[in-house]
This record gives structure tokens, C-alpha cells and sequence, in this order.
């Protein structure tokens, strides 16, 4: 495809000119070689996956403090293409920011102003890639098919070493030097019936030489992981029936899950607080569905849960809307919530740390699902 | 009436004139209108018809368009879909090239709305709903018909009125002149490496039996280049995986009694295996689905006219389907998936017409179906549907006014092997239609529609794995049309005959299936609400300029305002519809010349949505495509040839009708062909 021909292009040539300016670069300066519009140093980015069958994902840029104009795809702004389709997740690593675009199956490089500065392209054949992270300088991929690709965060270019394990692998995270990937479920054909099972695996994996140190037995489904005070916190999806939404604590030292409590959403709040929405989904007897949502905090030092919500005066709209995104400024302590309808652009609601409502956007696109806050 | 269309010849012949070719009668005298009551030529010895048709009936009370297979040779249109696209208010949502997937919806009230029948009995499809009418070959079909509400005959089964429209393909009938037998074949070729050979063989049994055997292959490897724009950067893409074959074919028999009765047994076969491209994925050209589909059925036809003012028609049909969809990639365990259908149904249909006053006209038709779907699928609860419809129906038929009522009751019953099975389904539906004419010497015509109508929720809908929802109730839509319509004959030497239509209409579709999101669940739900504005123009003409020289023109147009009234709070609210424009036509033209016939058509569709919310970001710009035909028969003493080139797309416009699955650049067609 000459597409990929086009993407190795931009790459050797944009690769070049950021060789020669990232030596000059330091941590509080943000990274923005050939940006073709200035942005103000605190900002940030929403990525949405667009809906199902449509190469609608993108980036979306947002300026918190209001000193620039808010830009619906800052991606195709910048790169004069188009992100491709189902961007699942984003991460911020040394000046840098990595997507996973899983349709379109490759991992895109940006600089801070997301100028694309390199690709790395899932080989044909190899499964969707899905979630990402970065430690000591890789970047660690997984993928459908039951892989975890090791990639030179410096480079793009793949190490030898790499994970094979498992089905279709979600969520991952570091914690004390070591990985934990979610296995999350399969579908078994063998031409006379189909069957979709959902797993109920976490494994560590060593990051070194990308070999498996143990299985960990958790909920069906576990979809999303996260590092938090050398513990990993873990949503498991459950079976859409009986088993539902399930937050679970991972002891690494002692390989421990403990189930904590039924929630679908999580995000790392400040002072050791764990930010945590429960979306539930009833139904009438005719099936027609009715979301409540409710916000609630977990605290990860002493073990409470508070529920008392988070959100002091969200609007109504809010307990009923189906939750796509929940992201924190690390740095300032607002919360973002994100809604979709998988139809219209998405709508982000900010509250400041204390739960007040400061403001409601559009998203820039469909299905937002994540956000990154640049200083 | 204008007699030069008529020609005496043959003898004996017993003669199934397409409901299109009456049309004519009814347009241009008065005094044979009780042949649309039937929609039928029960027989008429010795005489062959040669007419020239106004392709859109004026007479009716809904609106009704259609192509007789000699406007689709002439003007070059290329299949079936092709030729429905080209009907004012008609939808197709066309995936591309030749396996691509191709629906027609009826003024945006969705294609589930939209019943299609073959040679006057209902195609079903329980599982999805809407037919693909991509799978249908143009070879032998003798006209196309579009009928917004329902059809005009009034012996006709019951599952035909139980939709938003009806498009009807209607096959050649054998028709003897010299010969015991007809033959014909034909070969076409052109470009992505397409083949299509084509047979039919007619044999004349007896004085009143005949056969027909037909058969076609095609294959196409679909690889068509086509233009990818992403951001600034276009690039040459080809289109992978779009490789189709199919086999098609069907055995006629036909069988009169006598002057008031006949009997006729089709029984059909068509399989095809093809590569699915899918969505252009950017960055990503990997593509491995593919599709298998089997259909085989067999359906008969008996008519009797008991007495002048009493005729039965008796409808049976079994029809078989199967079809697997296989995946492959490493995120399935076993390295592919395979999801298998196979649905049967059982369906027979009675109808008596009742006509005791020359102006007033009763018909009832009872029908009953059985339909089963076996899958493969997690927990499918291989349902087993009976749905009954009947149907009573009166008109009233005077020289300035007709009148049309219906009345539709359906009861549908399901069981299942697991799960609880859905509530039994009960429901009438009734109909009105009205036209008037004014003036006793022109032929024009106030007419007004309404029609309350559903679908019925498809086993997908109902059971599809985690999806499916059991408590579905139907998709209800209310029609409204009004329209005027006229038509003159012979306005002098040059103008053979114009017939124009215009029609202002209205639907409101409520509890309309969809797939609903909660957090990470999807389900089917009555969610949706639609609200439809528009208007369909319509013109056809013939001019005869010069001795030999005929110009046809056939053009439409249709302004739509479709939106969504889903949700007030939602951000697409009032929006237009997805893959609707605002604005769309066609003009169809041919030049019968001496030496050879040109065909062209233009389409014009204006800018649409592809995403239900109308932002610019999701607008898909309009387009042109245009087809230019060339074709000359050569009739020697036996036989004779036809010779024919398309040329598709000659602009070579790049565009998509369904966002990301391109539709291909210019493209040529030639066909060689023979009839003995």
C-alpha cells in the first residue's frame, strides 16, 4: 500500500529534522518541532476512536487555561492525514506521545504538538495492537492474538524479545519492574459452533527478556490495568451478565487479588485517591435500557471506599449518559468525564478537584476515551 | 387509442404481458382499464403487443415506476440496482462493485420496509431482514417495478401489501413465433477480469405447455482501482478480497388450461462465494472475509378465472438459504471464525378476487408462512416463526374516480428451542387510496396515499448473541403521498407520448430498531424516530423526430428532507438522515437511429451525511455518473445478433455511496449475444 510507503516517508523525513532539535529539548520545554500552529505550554488532548467501520478517530487539542483556540483534530492539523480507524489509547513518555490506532493497526510517535516524528507498523498478519505503556525506554504493546511487542520508545524499531501468550490481550501496566497484561478473552470456532469465552488471566511478564513469571487468576474479562502506589488496580468487564464490573487490587509481592468493588471506570485522582465510576445498566421488561451512574473514591493508602460522590454539581445528564472517558490533571487535580452515544460527538464535562462543574465541550469526535494533560 | 402499437401474429399463443405494457392501455383509453384490476392478460390469441409504454403509471393511486428490459438494454443500465437507483424516491445503499452488498429502501423508511418479489411471489429473509438485490441478474428479466405503498393488481398475495413498497422482478415469459423453441445466449466481458455467460433455452411442450431453462455464471476478480484521499495526501489504492463467482439458474414451466387457467412452477438456484474488501481501513489493507451463499427454491402459481366476476390465484413456494461468513486472523483461537445460516421457509398464499359490479372490485388473500433459522451462533434458539396475513382489499373503479381501501391483518407466533420466546405479534394495518380525474378527455390525474404499515423485528433483532433483544415490538411507518400525474399521446408527429408525475409525500417511522449502547452492551431497542418531507418528479417521453429515428428520455427527481427526531437532546437531532441527500436525479436517454441504438444516463446526487450528525467534517461530497451504451442487432433470415459496449462511468468520477466502500472509476462492458 503506498500508504505505508507515504508513513515511512514522513517519518525518515520528519525523524531527521527532530534528531537534530530533541538533543536541545529538556522536560519543561514541550516538544513542538514543525508544530504549524503555537500552543500554549499547558494543554491538553483528547483522543476518540470515532465510530465502529469509519477512519473517524483523532486527536482533539484543548487548552485548559483558554489561551488557544480549541482544535477538533490537531493530528490531521499537524500531519495532513488522517489518524486512521479505532484509536484505543494514547501515553505521554519523554517529550513524546504514543497512539495505539488498532484498526488501522500501527503505533504512532508524536511530538508534543503531535507532528507524527515516526511509526511503528504492526507486521501483516499479527493481531490488533491495543493498549500500550512505557518503561526504561520501551514501549511495551499489547496485542489481539496473544502478544506483547517490545518496542525501542527511541527508535520504533521492535526488539527480538517479545511475549507470546494468552488470546486477546487488553490492559497493561508496570509495577515494580515488572508487567501485568490482561488476557481477556477468545473466540473458539471450529466450523460447527462458535463460542466466546471470556478468560480470567493477568500475567506477569519479566520486561527484560519478555518471559512469562507467573498467572494471576482474577475476574472474567479483565480489561483495564493501572499502577498506583506499587499495587495494580484492575477492571475486569465480567460476562455482561452475573458477573459484573469488578475493581480488583493486585499485591505484586504476594500475587494477592482482592476483589474491591463493582465499578467500570477508574482513574488516578490526587492524594492517593482512586476516582471510580459504576455505570449500571437496568432494563424494563420490554428491555429498554436505563443508565445510573454513580461516582465514588477508593482510597489506595487506607483501603476506604467513600461514596460519596466525587462530583459536587454534575449536571443530571450526567447519571445517564454512557461513559466513555474519565481522566485527571495530574497537576491541577480537575476531572474530565467524558460521555458517548457512539453516534455524536462526544461531550467533556470538567469539574474542578473539588467536584464543581467548570465547564462542558464537545469532544472533537466520537467516542473519546482518553485524555493526556501536558504542562 | 393509438392501434400502431398493436400487432396481430402468431396464433394460439397465450400471452403474460407485464403489468408495464397494460400500463399503456390504461394510460391512453379508458376502455380496457378492467386489465389493471388483475394486472394480468388472462389471453389474448393471435396478438402479440409491441408497445410502447409511459414507463410510469398515471393511472394509479400510489406511485408506480418502472423499466421494461428494452429501456434497460437501451439505456445502458448496467444490473438491477442500477436500474432501482433510477426511480424517483428509491434509496440503494450499494457497497461497491460487483459482490458488494446492494438494498433499496423506499423514501428512507429502510430497506426492512422494502418487500421484493420475483415473477409476483415474495423473497424473505427472516434473519436479516432486506434483501440483496445484487444476487438478481438482469438477464432474463422482463421488467423492473417499483411501487411506493403497494402494487396496483389486486389478485395478489397478502405478504405484498404487508410493506412500505414493493419492487418487482418480473422474468421473460417464452414467447413462440416460428420455432417450437427459443434460444438465446449471450456473453458479456469487460473490465476487472468480468465474465458473464448467459443461456436460455424455451421448448414449446405441447399447445399448452412450455418450458424454459436458463442459466448464468459470473466472475469478476472486483480488484478495481480506485482514488483514496486521506487529508492532503491522494493515492492509487486497488480494491483487494472482492473477488466474486456465482452461479445462477432457474427452470420455467408454463402450463394453460385453457383461456382462464394456468398454472406456472418455477424452480431457482443461485450460489455465489466472494470476497468481502469491507471498509477501506486507512493504513491497513489487510482484508480476509468471505461470504458463501446458497438459495434455492421452488414456487408455483395457479389462476383460474372461475366466472367473469370471480378469479383465484394460489401461490406455493419452499424456499431454501444458507450462507457462511468466514474470518481469518489470530485474535480467533482456532485462527478464523465461521458464523453459518441456514433459514428454510414454507409459504402458500391463496387469493380470490370478487368483481360483482363492473366499477366495484373485492379481493381477500390469505397467506400462510413458516419460517426457521438454524446457526451456529452462541445460544441461537433455532426459532420457528408462523405468520399469517390476511388481507382484504375493495376498489372502486369509475371513469373520474378511483378508490382503494385495504385492510391487513397480521398474526405472527415464534417458539423457541431456549429462552423465552417473544409475545405473539397481532396487528391491522389499513390503507387508503384515492385519485380523481377531472377532465374526461386528459388524462390527469389528483391522487392520495396513506398507508399504515411495520416491519416485523428478524430473528437477528430478536436473538442475535447478546445483542437481541425478545420484547422488540415492529418498526411502525406511515405513509402519505399526493400527487398529479398526466399523460397524452400522439401530441403530434413528432411526440409519441409524455407522462409526467409529481408527488409531495410524508412518512413518520416510530420504534424504529436499533442498536442501542449502554456502557459496553449494545442491544436492539425501539428507539429511533424518522420524519420524512419530500417529492418525486417524474417525465418520460418518446419522440419519433424523423421515419426511424426514435429518442426516449426517462427522468427523475427527488428532494428530500429526512431527519432524525430520535432524541431532542441529542446532538443530531433534526439532522438528516445518514446517506441521504437533499437533492437527487437521473436522466435516462436513448437515440434509435437506423444503424444502431445510443444509450446515456446521467445520476446526480447531491451532497449527504455519512454520519448522523451534519457536521462538515461528516459530509461526503455529491456526485456524477454517467453511462454511455452502444448496440446494434443484426437480424438475419434465423436469427439474430446483438452487439453491445458500455462504457460505465465515463467521467470516471470517483465516489462512494456507502463512506469508505468506493464504487469503481470508469470501466467498459461488451456483449455479444444471439436469439434464435
Amino acid at each position: 500500500m503506498k500508504l505505508r510507503n507515504l508513513l515511512i516517508g514522513t517519518f525518515a523525513t520528519i525523524a531527521l529534522c527532530v534528531t537534530f532539535t530533541s538533543c536541545t529539548k529538556n522536560d519543561d520545554t514541550p516538544n513542538d518541532s514543525n508544530s504549524k500552529i503555537e500552543l500554549p505550554s499547558k494543554r491538553a488532548y483528547i483522543l476518540y476512536e470515532g465510530p465502529s467501520g469509519y477512519n473517524k478517530s483523532g486527536i482533539a487539542f484543548y487548552a485548559p487555561n483558554k489561551d488557544a483556540d480549541f482544535q477538533n483534530d490537531i493530528f490531521e492539523l499537524q500531519n495532513n492525514k488522517k489518524l486512521g480507524a479505532l484509536a484505543n489509547s494514547f501515553i505521554e513518555y519523554k517529550n513524546h506521545i504514543y497512539v495505539v490506532v488498532s484498526e488501522s493497526k500501527y503505533i504512532s510517535k508524536l511530538n508534543e504538538a503531535c507532528v507524527e516524528v515516526a511509526t511503528y507498523k504492526i507486521p501483516e498478519g499479527e493481531g490488533d495492537p491495543r493498549n500500550i505503556i512505557a518503561y526504561d525506554g520501551y514501549l511495551y504493546v499489547t496485542q489481539y492474538g496473544g502478544k506483547v511487542t517490545k518496542i525501542d520508545a527511541n527508535t520504533m524499531q521492535p526488539t527480538e524479545e517479545y511475549f507470546s501468550g494468552g488470546n486477546n490481550l487488553e490492559g497493561i501496566t508496570e509495577c515494580n519492574g515488572n508487567l501485568y497484561v490482561a488476557n481477556a478473552y477468545k473466540i473458539e470456532s471450529n466450523g460447527e459452533y462458535n463460542n466466546y469465552i471470556y478468560l480470567t488471566e493477568i500475567f506477569e511478564i519479566n520486561p527484560k527478556d519478555m518471559t512469562l513469571k507467573s498467572t494471576l487468576n482474577v475476574v472474567e474479562n479483565p480489561e483495564r490495568l493501572m499502577e498506583m502506589n506499587d499495587k495494580v488496580y484492575l477492571i475486569s468487564r465480567g460476562d455482561y451478565g452475573s458477573v459484573k464490573n469488578t475493581l480488583q487490587v493486585i499485591a505484586p509481592e504476594t500475587k494477592e487479588v482482592k476483589n474491591l468493588v463493582e465499578a467500570s471506570k477508574m482513574a488516578k485522582g490526587i492524594n492517593n485517591q482512586l476516582l471510580l465510576i459504576n455505570s449500571n445498566t437496568t432494563y424494563d421488561a420490554n428491555w429498554n435500557a436505563t443508565i445510573s451512574n454513580t461516582f465514588f473514591t477508593y482510597n489506595t493508602k487506607t483501603g476506604e471506599i467513600k461514596n460519596e460522590s466525587f462530583l459536587k454539581n454534575a449536571p443530571e445528564e450526567l447519571y445517564k449518559s454512557n461513559i466513555y472517558l474519565l481522566a485527571v490533571d495530574d497537576e491541577t487535580g480537575e476531572i474530565y468525564v467524558g460521555t458517548s452515544d457512539y453516534v455524536n460527538t462526544g461531550t467533556i464535562y470538567r469539574f474542578s478537584e473539588d467536584g464543581t462543574l467548570k465547564e462542558t465541550f464537545d469532544a472533537g469526535g466520537v467516542n473519546p476515551n482518553n485524555m493526556l494533560f501536558i504542562d | 387509442m393509438n392501434q400502431k402499437r398493436l400487432s396481430l401474429t402468431g396464433k394460439g399463443l397465450m400471452l403474460f404481458i407485464a403489468v408495464y405494457m397494460l400500463s399503456l392501455y390504461s394510460v391512453f383509453s379508458q376502455n380496457i382499464k378492467s386489465d389493471t384490476i388483475t394486472e394480468r392478460i388472462h389471453s389474448i390469441p393471435n396478438v402479440t403487443v409491441k408497445a410502447k409504454r409511459a414507463p410510469n403509471k398515471v393511472t394509479s393511486t400510489r406511485p408506480i415506476q418502472s423499466f421494461s428490459s428494452n429501456e434497460i438494454e437501451v439505456y445502458g443500465l448496467q444490473s438491477i440496482s442500477d436500474a432501482v437507483r433510477r426511480f424517483a424516491g428509491a434509496e440503494v445503499r450499494d457497497y461497491g462493485g460487483i459482490g458488494g452488498m446492494k438494498t433499496v429502501s423506499v423514501r428512507n423508511i429502510g430497506a426492512t420496509h422494502t418487500a421484493i418479489s420475483y415473477d409476483g411471489i415474495a423473497v424473505s429473509n427472516c434473519q436479516a431482514g432486506q434483501i440483496d438485490i445484487g444476487r438478481f441478474s438482469l438477464d432474463n428479466v422482463e421488467s423492473l417495478t417499483l411501487s411506493i405503498g403497494q402494487s396496483d393488481n389486486l389478485l395478489q398475495s397478502a405478504k405484498l401489501f404487508a410493506s412500505a413498497g414493493v419492487l418487482n422482478i418480473s422474468t421473460a415469459k417464452p414467447v413462440f413465433r416460428k420455432n417450437d423453441y427459443n434460444i438465446k445466449a449471450h456473453i458479456k466481458t469487460g473490465s476487472f477480469s468480468m465474465i458473464n455467460p448467459y443461456i436460455y433455452l424455451a421448448q414449446k411442450i405441447n399447445k399448452k405447455t412450455c418450458l424454459s431453462i436458463d442459466a448464468d455464471f459470473l466472475y469478476s476478480n472486483g480488484d478495481y482501482p480506485f482514488i483514496l484521499k486521506n487529508g492532503n495526501y491522494i493515492t492509487k489504492e486497488k480494491r483487494i478480497n472482492s473477488d466474486v463467482r456465482s452461479w445462477h439458474t432457474e427452470a420455467n414451466l408454463f402450463h394453460t388450461f385453457n383461456n382462464n387457467e394456468t398454472l406456472k412452477i418455477k424452480a431457482y438456484y443461485y450460489q455465489s462465494d466472494r470476497g468481502l474488501p469491507g471498509v477501506v481501513v486507512l493504513y491497513n489493507p489487510e482484508s480476509d472475509e468471505h461470504l458463501w451463499d446458497i438459495n434455492a427454491f421452488v414456487q408455483s402459481e395457479y389462476y383460474k378465472k372461475i366466472t367473469e366476476k370471480l378469479s383465484i390465484n394460489v401461490q406455493g413456494k419452499y424456499n431454501y438459504s444458507w450462507n457462511k461468513y468466514k474470518d481469518e486472523g489470530v485474535e480467533y483461537a482456532n485462527g478464523y471464525i465461521e458464523d453459518k445460516y441456514r433459514q428454510n421457509e414454507y409459504y402458500t398464499s391463496a387469493c380470490v378476487l370478487y368483481s360483482p359490479l363492473k366499477v366495484f372490485n373485492l379481493a381477500a388473500a390469505q397467506d400462510i408462512a413458516v419460517n426457521t433459522l438454524h446457526s451456529n451462533m452462541p445460544e441461537c434458539p433455532f426459532p420457528i416463526r408462523l405468520t399469517s396475513l390476511s388481507v382484504i382489499r375493495v376498489r372502486y373503479n369509475s371513469n373520474w374516480f378511483k378508490a382503494e381501501a385495504s385492510l391487513l391483518n397480521t398474526w405472527i407466533t415464534e417458539s423457541v428451542k431456549s429462552g423465552e420466546r417473544p409475545d405473539d405479534l397481532k396487528k391491522l394495518s389499513p390503507s387508503l387510496s384515492f385519485n380523481l380525474k377531472p377532465f374526461s378527455n386528459e388524462e390527469l390525474y389528483v391522487r392520495l396515499m396513506y398507508k399504515n404499515t411495520f416491519r416485523t423485528p428478524t430473528f437477528n433483532d430478536l436473538y442475535y448473541y447478546r445483542m437481541g433483544n425478545r420484547s422488540l415490538n415492529p418498526e411502525k411507518a406511515q405513509e402519505y403521498n399526493l400527487g398529479l400525474t398526466w399523460a397524452t399521446n400522439s401530441i403530434n408527429n413528432f411526440i409519441n407520448y409524455i407522462s409526467i408525475t409529481a408527488d409531495a409525500y410524508y412518512n413518520y417511522v416510530k420504534d424504529k430498531i436499533v442498536a442501542f449502547p449502554t456502557t459496553y452492551v449494545w442491544k436492539m431497542a425501539n428507539f429511533g424516530i424518522a420524519e420524512i418531507k419530500g417529492s418525486d418528479f417524474t417525465v418520460s417521453t418518446s419522440i419519433t423526430p424523423y421515419k426511424g429515428y426514435e429518442i426516449n428520455i426517462n427522468a427523475s427527481y427527488t428532494w428530500q428532507n429526512a431527519i432524525d427526531k430520535t432524541d431532542s437532546k441529542a446532538k443530531n437531532y433534526k439532522h438528516q438522515l445518514p446517506y441521504t441527500p437533499k437533492h437527487n436525479g437521473n436522466v435516462s436517454t436513448s437515440l434509435s437511429l437506423p444503424w444502431f441504438t445510443i444509450g446515456y444516463s446521467v445520476l446526480a446526487v447531491g451532497k449527504r451525511y455519512y454520519l448522523a450528525q451534519n457536521t462538515p467534517d461528516n459530509e461526503i461530497e455529491g456526485y456524477t455518473d454517467h453511462t454511455l451504451s452502444v448496440s446494434k442487432n443484426f437480424k438475419l433470415k434465423d436469427f439474430t445478433i446483438k452487439f453491445k459496449g458500455d462504457i460505465i462511468n465515463l467521467t470516471d468520477s470517483q465516489y462512494d455511496v456507502i463512506k469508505y466502500y468506493p464504487m469503481p472509476g470508469r470501466s467498459w462492458k461488451i456483449t455479444i449475444g444471439i436469439n434464435f
